[in-house]
């Protein structure tokens, strides 16, 4: 009965769990967050989860001015972001890698396009074209010469880490045209391609819905890599990118109780089975085992 | 000279030229471009709740599908050729991959609407739609008929056993785990939580004795455990007051629970509790000095340049852009006052911030300070609409002016105040913006009342149903799933503002009526 | 017979004399704390974006001791290039090294030889010149030589005293002049740029001067004596004089915000021309953070023009209607409606606007289109049929409530239009307007466009100009229009010649406040639009509005950083153009309002 024993679990605590989970930070994580916090307060019903989630960026300035302990993030911490929290602590925070996602260019389920290369997203999206696109690509019938239209761009704002990471590896850290909506949700992204047909934008790969398809990637070598689990965990996807929950941790520190039984659920099965629903990537369990030892909670259960 | 035309005689005016036609078109277009805005946030939000029959459609490949139609689009491809699409709502995510289908029309072979399919809300994966097969229990097929009856009886058994494990642990378990969280450690407690959560234990084991085994329209056999069920119904087999009755206690579902799925499913209780205790939070603090600062300025003042100024200058700012008081809100009351607060007070408990992060109080003040100028407006309206004579003939009989100003004035001009206040918690309650900046959260399921001292915990996020619609709109995993809560979401603010606003103006009629009387006198 | 003198009485009046004067205190103390409450809100603005326009300090002070360089001056050449530099003869001259970002550029020294730089790939065993460009006149020679942070901009000292920014791009023509700071002045003997910031310092012989890669000199000074060693952990400069070590401590954090940077084009890197760019940098300090606030501005202005191009016509059409033609007990009904119609969220509209408006607007646009143009028709229809009904049937449709029994007929003709759309843009336009648009017309057409946005935000905006002008024209007194009726106008004759120009400043006013609130309005911008910074007049693309912008934004901005300054900066111009805006507005109507005593008084 592994329900019965989950719920007998914090008779074996020493004192029960139970206070308020600040969160503040990424977007494309509040919905994994979301569904952490309901399993964690159905397990402990002491505990209440308080969300805000507007993109990434929004996280280490809440980390330094300690407005949160939980800082989710869709991308590493810059380095200067990494100093600032440094300055203001004295310690590094602790950064939880807690689900994979892999990063998706979505198009209307109308369009044939199967898959595009770097350099010719690079050509849709920047106006500085770092990654190589020679001209800019203003119309499908540039890609497809059965098309028509004018592409229509769409992306998040410049505070979500999906901005970061695909001006980063798509753009080369390039400039995004002035065109490109930033819309501020992933979901708002999805929706504006399902009811666009010659839109194009990109959001994590959970919300894939039935109204976009998600494009390929071509690599160097001309084959196309779609974006799946299993690539994104392979690391043949090169859009792909960990999640991070990052804690306000001192080292030598015992993990305050809730952190504590918020990251164990996490990086326990059952978190990961949330993350698969959501339509991300679970963790292999080789990798969680690890991060457990590393972060000192026992391995396994 | 010009030709003068005179109205006709039935009072019919003549000669007006077309100007006029084009006045009352934009009338009635304002007029339709309400209603349409009104009728379409009523018809899609009320309608969600409405039980969808489920179809069975057969493709023209032989393929089957179940599913429950939602909208259909008409649209030109890319490639110029137009195309003719139905959106279904097929459930089953945790099969198929996906919970909706965009299927062509012209490729659907066959349609039947068979009555034994049914709906199940499940609390992971979302729904299902499938054919009951059997039930077992323990793992033993039961021969029970009618299967459905049977079904629902069973069903009906662990939902209740699931409302009592959900209230001890509401009810017992938190608080208790709260106070032993917080230390104050006592055997009694301790024991209590431990014989609390044997029978939560119990409760959950008891739960998943039954299952069902179902067949989706693919083919695909499966068992479902009961427990994880929440709702399941045959909506084509049910009557029209069998829906009728569905959909009600689905509206009150939306209305009396809390967010589940990632915000994608079940009510917005915590959202509308949070709003209006914010609201309320927000009038307590704009009545008192609000009216104090009308008092002072109609009353008190000198009526000299720097008072119209000043005057002027308050009336203006109900016109400064709400976002504006949200960044004054984060700069000084968040950043500035909160982060102080925590140094003084909450230190122990930094690095987690407790007033410096956005919270209730935070919010309730930057709102007050929105909404100050519309309350001081129109009480000092209110006084200024006080016949003079009245004062005067309280100061002849003797009365100083404070009990001129409680005795005579501020009871005259109460239905003002009730008025600026009414009208301040309509703008308030529909603000959004500056909420974004200072407190609002995305999910805060427990209201910030609750039986632990002090009680009221102001420094708490809260969740508000205008932002309830832009996040769920905005930032939900799966939209199509979210829309229907959007629009029911939206329609139920609508309908708040829209009966405070109706209080305001039937308050200021009154009051107009009172005045137009004492001049009349 | 009361005895006033009673010592019980006189305490009593005592006593009230000292409660309302207490009384008088609290409304005063309570009056005025909350009114200057209210307009602390100017003040904490102010406060708060001041620091941006505040000059650099540089002071010099004792370093402490045991303080280390952390960042050498100029970047040391890898083993293996110094030799080959020894062996080219070249050990001489300025260079500079960027190996950042290397995915795009690759490794790159720049070499200074006479007035041209040689552009060297490192991407190999031995550096491969890839051009040799003239960077100064020919008659001039290179001094000094650096590479700004992010290692995409050269700034180029010469002889004769010019300072220039040069970009660097991947490809020919490898370098493009970006800024001339200026073009003769003291000789510059060395650059040195500071750590991890767009900041660099020019050494000449009479002082030292601080730039910033796009505003300019920032600081001018004297330059300590003796040999500079390099910059410290914090961005200090060391020196050594006379063997004790000094630090010139640089604290210039808003180095980049001047009124030029702000409001005009700026040569940012990767452009070939100046452009008006918001983008604020995101991710990484070492990105170039453009912070122009044109776009934000057109944005703001653009969505609130397409508000008022629809609200006025139709809030002001309807208050004309209001205020002449309808009979008192539907006027008493239809004004609260309309105010209703204030009172909705912004959230709601957005929302609609956003997700349902947007796409619907998007499949039916020729028949949206035609409807401009029909609605107006249609209306004149309606008029011209009714005028041809017989009496019997025009007194049940009297013109009074034509604001009513037009809303069927308009629906009618708007379902008409949005059924035959398809069918329309197949007949008109090949079945494809938006290519047509693009074709013929050049016009972009993004989803979510200032069209959506100036129906979402007109319907927002129309009742509070509907209440407040049809307020001014019903507040003219009576005694005018009936006297205009007497002498035979018709009512539309009489609202035009007498009403309006009595009432004109309030209506003026309304459109004023109208105006007010659309610029401010947050949600629906955010929501219906795509937020792009785009400036466009076109009517079919999106914009970025101040108020979106800090919505969106502020979450992620550090507090006290020069983002989180900028963003408070837009927000105090946004305040003090809506107060601006209003204050002229009130004092429109307080004027109007005198008159009308005074015409009143004269009945």
């Amino acid at each position: 009965m592994l329900l019965a024993w989950l719920v007998a679990a914090p008779l074996q605590a020493s004192s029960p769990i139970a206070g308020p989970l600040h969160s503040i930070g990424s977007e494309t994580l509040a919905s994994l967050m979301l569904r952490w916090g309901e399993t964690l307060e159905a397990r402990h019903p002491g505990v209440r989860l308080q969300l805000q989630a507007s993109g990434s960026s929004t996280a280490p300035p809440a980390l330094v001015a300690g407005t949160s302990r939980l800082g989710p993030m869709s991308r590493p911490m810059s380095e200067s972001e990494r100093a600032a929290f440094i300055a203001a602590h004295g310690y590094p925070p602790l950064a939880v890698p807690v689900a994979m996602d892999a990063l998706a260019f979505f198009v209307h389920r109308d369009n044939p396009v199967e898959a595009l290369s770097l350099a010719q997203l690079d050509a849709i999206f920047s106006d500085t074209r770092r990654c190589g696109g020679a001209a800019p690509l203003e119309r499908w019938d540039e890609l497809r010469p059965t098309l028509s239209g004018g592409i229509s761009r769409y992306g998040r704002n410049s505070a979500s880490g999906s901005h970061g990471v695909v001006r980063r590896l798509a753009l080369c850290g390039g400039d995004f045209r002035l065109d490109v909506g930033e819309l501020m949700g992933s979901a708002a992204v999805v929706a504006a391609v399902a009811n666009d047909p010659r839109g194009i934008g990109y959001a994590g790969l959970g919300y894939l819905t039935p109204g976009v398809r998600a494009l390929g990637l071509v690599g160097d070598d001309g084959g196309a890599v779609r974006p799946t689990a299993e690539a994104a965990l392979a690391g043949d996807y090169p859009l792909s990118r960990p999640l991070y929950l990052y804690l306000n941790l001192a080292p030598g520190e015992p993990w305050p109780p809730l952190e504590r039984a918020f990251v164990e659920l996490v990086l326990s099965a059952e978190g990961q089975a949330i993350v698969e629903e959501l339509g991300f990537v679970a963790l292999p369990p080789g990798r969680l085992t690890e991060i457990r030892r590393r972060l000192g909670l026992e391995p396994g259960h | 000279m010009r030709r003068l035309r005179l109205p006709g005689r039935a009072g019919l005016p003549r000669g007006e030229g077309p100007w006029p036609w084009l006045a009352a078109g934009s009338l009635a277009l304002s007029l339709l471009m309400l209603a349409a805005l009104l009728l379409l946030l009523a018809g899609r939000g009320l309608g969600h709740f409405w039980p969808a029959p489920v179809e069975l459609v057969t493709l023209d490949d032989g393929r089957q599908l179940a599913g429950q139609p939602v909208r259909e689009e008409r649209r030109q491809t890319l490639q110029g050729s137009p195309l003719r699409e139905r959106l279904y709502r097929t459930g089953n995510r945790d099969l198929d991959g996906e919970a909706w289908r965009w299927v062509e029309v012209t490729s659907i072979a066959r349609r039947e609407r068979p009555d034994d399919w049914a709906v199940i809300e499940r609390q992971r994966w979302g729904e299902l739609i499938v054919r009951p097969l059997a039930l077992e229990e323990a793992g033993r097929r039961l021969a029970e008929a009618p299967l459905w009856a049977a079904f629902a009886a069973r069903l009906e058994r662990v939902l209740s056993l699931r409302a009592e494990r959900d209230a001890l642990r509401r009810e017992v378990i938190a608080p208790l785990a709260r106070r032993l969280a917080a230390g104050h450690d006592d055997a009694e407690a301790r024991a209590r939580l431990t014989e609390a959560q044997a029978r939560v234990g119990e409760l959950q084991a008891a739960m998943t004795r039954d299952a069902l085994v179902v067949e989706s329209a693919a083919g695909e056999r499966l068992t479902v455990p009961l427990e994880s069920m929440l709702a399941a119904w045959r909506p084509n087999a049910m009557s029209p007051p069998e829906k009728l009755a569905a959909w009600g206690a689905n509206l009150w579902h939306f209305l009396s629970e809390g967010p589940r799925a990632a915000n994608t499913a079940g009510g917005v209780w915590p959202a509308i509790f949070g709003t209006v205790l914010m609201v309320l939070l927000m009038s307590a603090l704009v009545t008192p000095f609000g009216v104090l600062a009308a008092v002072y300025l109609h009353e008190v003042a000198p009526q000299g340049r720097l008072t119209g100024w000043v005057r002027i200058a308050v009336r203006n700012l109900a016109g400064v852009p709400s976002i504006v008081y949200g960044v004054f809100g984060l700069g000084v009351f968040v950043y500035g006052i909160g982060g102080r607060l925590d140094d003084w007070l909450f230190a122990d408990s930094l690095p987690s911030p407790t007033f410096g992060t956005g919270g209730l109080l935070w919010a309730s003040l930057t709102l007050a300070l929105l909404t100050l100028p519309v309350v001081i407006v129109a009480t000092e309206e209110g006084l200024a609409r006080i016949p003079a004579q009245q004062r005067e003939a309280a100061l002849a009989l003797g009365a100083t002016r404070a009990e001129m100003l409680r005795r005579v004035i501020l009871p005259m001009a109460l239905p003002a105040m009730l008025t600026g206040v009414i009208l301040a918690i309509a703008r308030a309650a529909g603000e959004v913006a500056p909420l974004m900046l200072v407190g609002v959260a995305k999910l805060a399921p427990q209201v910030p009342v609750d039986g632990d001292f002090p009680y009221l915990h102001l420094e708490r996020k809260f969740m508000h149903l205008g932002y309830h619609v832009f996040d769920v709109g905005f930032h939900s995993g799966d939209v199509e799933a979210a829309l229907p809560l959007v629009y029911a979401t939206a329609l139920l603010l609508v309908g708040v503002i829209l009966v405070l606003n109706l209080t305001a103006i039937l308050l200021r009629h009154h009051l107009r009526a009172r005045h137009a009387a004492l001049r009349s006198r | 017979m009361i005895d006033y003198s009673s010592p019980a009485v006189r305490l009593r009046q005592r006593w009230r004399q000292v409660r309302d004067r207490l009384a008088t205190l609290l409304i005063s103390a309570c009056g005025i704390g909350v009114i200057v409450a209210v307009l602390a809100i100017g003040v904490f603005l102010v406060v708060a974006a001041w620091p941006l326009f505040s000059s650099p300090r540089v002071a010099s002070e004792p370093a402490t001791p045991g303080v280390e360089v952390a960042y050498p001056l100029e970047a040391p050449l890898p083993a293996g290039l110094e030799a080959w530099r020894r062996d080219q003869h070249l050990d001489a001259l300025p260079y500079a090294l960027s190996h950042a970002q290397p995915q795009a550029l690759g490794g790159r020294l720049w070499l200074a030889e006479g007035h041209r730089l040689t552009i060297l790939a490192l991407d190999g065993e031995a550096p491969r010149r890839l051009a040799r460009l003239p960077v100064v006149e020919p008659e001039r020679r290179i001094t000094a030589l650096a590479a700004l942070a992010g290692g995409r901009s050269l700034v180029v000292a010469d002889d004769a005293g010019g300072l220039r920014r040069w970009t660097v791009e991947a490809a020919p023509p490898w370098l493009r002049l970006a800024t001339e700071y200026r073009d003769r002045g003291p000789v510059i003997q060395a650059l040195w740029t500071l750590p991890e910031s767009r900041l660099f310092l020019a050494r000449d012989a009479a002082g030292l001067s601080l730039f910033e890669s796009l505003a300019g000199q920032r600081w001018r000074g004297e330059a300590p004596g003796g040999e500079a060693l390099g910059f410290d952990a914090e961005g200090g400069l060391l020196w050594r004089d006379a063997g004790v070590v000094q630090r010139l401590a640089i604290d210039a954090p808003h180095a980049e915000i001047s009124w030029r940077t702000l409001w005009l084009p700026q040569p940012y890197e990767g452009h070939a021309a100046p452009q008006q760019r918001w983008q604020s940098a995101g991710e990484g300090s070492l990105d170039e953070p453009k912070y122009g606030l044109a776009p934000l501005a057109w944005g703001t202005l653009k969505a609130a023009a397409y508000a008022l191009l629809l609200a006025v016509p139709l809030a002001l059409g309807a208050a004309f209607f209001s205020a002449c033609y309808l009979p008192r007990r539907l006027r008493e009904r239809i004004k609260p409606t309309l105010e209703l119609m204030e009172a909705l969220p912004g959230v709601v509209i957005g929302f609609v606007a956003g997700l349902v408006l947007a796409p619907f607007v998007e499949r039916h646009l020729a028949g949206g289109l035609a409807l401009i143009v029909l609605l107006p028709l249609v209306m004149l229809l309606a008029g011209g049929l009714w005028t041809r009904l017989p009496a019997a049937w025009r007194r049940c449709l009297p013109l009074g409530w034509a604001g009513l029994w037009l809303m069927p007929w308009l629906a009618l003709w708007i379902a008409l239009a949005l059924w035959a759309s398809p069918w329309l843009e197949a007949a008109l336009f090949d079945g494809d307007l938006r290519g047509w648009l693009e074709a013929s017309l050049g016009l972009g057409y993004d989803q979510r466009n200032a069209l959506i946005v100036g129906l979402a935000m007109g319907f927002a905006v129309i009742p509070s100009i509907f209440a407040l002008a049809e307020d001014a024209l019903s507040g003219v007194p009576a005694s005018l229009g009936e006297g205009a009726q007497a002498l035979g106008a018709t009512r539309w004759q009489t609202l035009w010649k007498v009403l309006l120009p009595a009432a004109g400043p309030g209506v003026f006013s309304a459109v004023m406040i109208g105006a007010g609130r659309a610029v401010g309005e947050t949600m629906i911008v955010l929501m219906a639009t795509g937020n792009t910074a785009l400036m466009s007049v076109s009517p079919l693309e999106g914009m970025r509005s101040f108020a979106a912008n800090l919505a969106i934004e502020l979450p992620e901005a550090v507090p006290g950083g020069t983002h989180y300054r900028v963003l408070l900066f837009s927000a105090l111009l946004l305040f003090l153009f809506t107060f601006a805006v209003n204050t002229l507005a009130e004092l429109v109507r307080r004027r109007l309002k005198r008159r009308y005593r005074q015409l009143g008084a004269g009945r």
